[in-house]
């Protein structure tokens, strides 16, 4: 084979693949738009802050990262519902809780002794978002997020 | 060396794939304007490069989504259109003398087109119309858009690949004779 013909057919190739892409890219872009504009209409979950009822804590969020800042009474302490996920959907979904930093256990539900990271909520149900410190400092903060599973 | 007909398509298929985008934004923002649909315009698309626009609600996300996909039907359908009338009317292989002579004498023969340019814009143009067609169809089996837009969408495109084949047949025949 002459190669001149080796780069014929390279350049052809590449020419059918140049074609191909401006042939989908407005559909690329018409779909992009549409994926993005989709997934706000439909929030994964939704958080209700019940902080209001623990004073020594405080409750923050920086993108998708949630972030609770407390001090402790006593050495082993339990916040018992402090934020409510809800799932919005009309399917039902399974959520994981994934520390980030600090010492303290965040779970699904109000019970230390059956702590959940994972959890499988139907549609439209809700369940409570809890906090297990057994650490010697008095004042911490601990970093989590919440996925799909 | 390169294939000639390859660089034609690539050549005929940028105005499309223009024509459709700018169909589709201005769809959306229009169908926002006109509905009064709430929406932001947020960067951070695909690479940090394409908008991203956000609709409130379900309802207002519909609404946009509809009329912008089904303008950017209508530029599909539009550009489809013209092609066909280009082939039809202007055709050099079977161009009515008399409108030949008129164009001649308003020097508008640019007008007139052989088929090998034809047939490559009509085969780009048609290209983008059914994968329109396919597009809204999917959206519209997914509850996206209103699934009258790809009915007629469907009955459009047909139509207008029935008139472009007339023309080839037309093309065979004139072909053939010679």
């Amino acid at each position: 084979m002459k190669p001149n013909h080796v780069f014929a057919a390279f350049a052809n190739f590449a020419l059918v693949i140049v074609f191909l892409l401006i042939v989908i890219s407005p559909f690329f872009l018409a779909k992009n738009i549409t994926k993005v504009a989709g997934v706000k209409t439909e929030t994964p979950y939704l958080i209700t802050s019940q902080i209001q009822k623990f004073p020594n804590v405080s409750f923050s969020q920086e993108g998708e990262t949630y972030r609770f800042t407390y001090s402790k009474a006593s050495l082993n302490q339990e916040y018992r519902g402090l934020l409510v996920l809800t799932n919005p959907t009309s399917e039902s979904k399974e959520y994981k809780i994934s520390r980030l930093s600090g010492y303290a256990d965040v779970y699904f539900g109000e019970d230390s002794k059956t702590a959940a990271s994972q959890i499988f909520l139907p549609a439209g149900s809700s369940v409570p978002i809890s906090l297990f410190s057994g650490s010697l400092d008095q004042t911490l903060t601990v970093e989590f997020k919440i996925n799909l599973k | 060396m390169v294939s000639s007909s390859i660089t034609k398509l690539i050549d005929q298929a940028i105005i499309p794939a223009v024509a459709l985008i700018v169909g589709k934004m201005t769809g959306l923002l229009a169908a926002s304007a006109l509905y009064d649909l709430s929406y932001r315009i947020e960067a951070g698309g695909f690479l940090n490069i394409l908008p991203v626009i956000r609709f409130q609600d379900q309802q207002s996300y519909l609404v946009a989504e509809s009329y912008s996909n089904l303008a950017m039907f209508i530029a599909a359908a539009a550009g489809t259109l013209l092609v066909i009338i280009r082939a039809h009317y202007f055709h050099q292989s079977h161009i009515n003398p008399q409108v030949h002579a008129k164009l001649i004498s308003l020097n508008m023969e640019k007008l007139t087109a052989p088929s090998y340019h034809l047939y490559h814009q009509a085969l780009v143009w048609l290209t983008y119309l059914w994968l329109t067609v396919a597009f809204l169809a999917i959206y519209a089996s997914m509850k996206v858009i209103f699934p009258q837009i790809a009915i007629i969408a469907f009955i459009v495109a047909a139509n207008l690949s029935w008139v472009f084949a007339l023309d080839i047949e037309k093309e065979v025949e004139i072909s053939r004779s010679i």
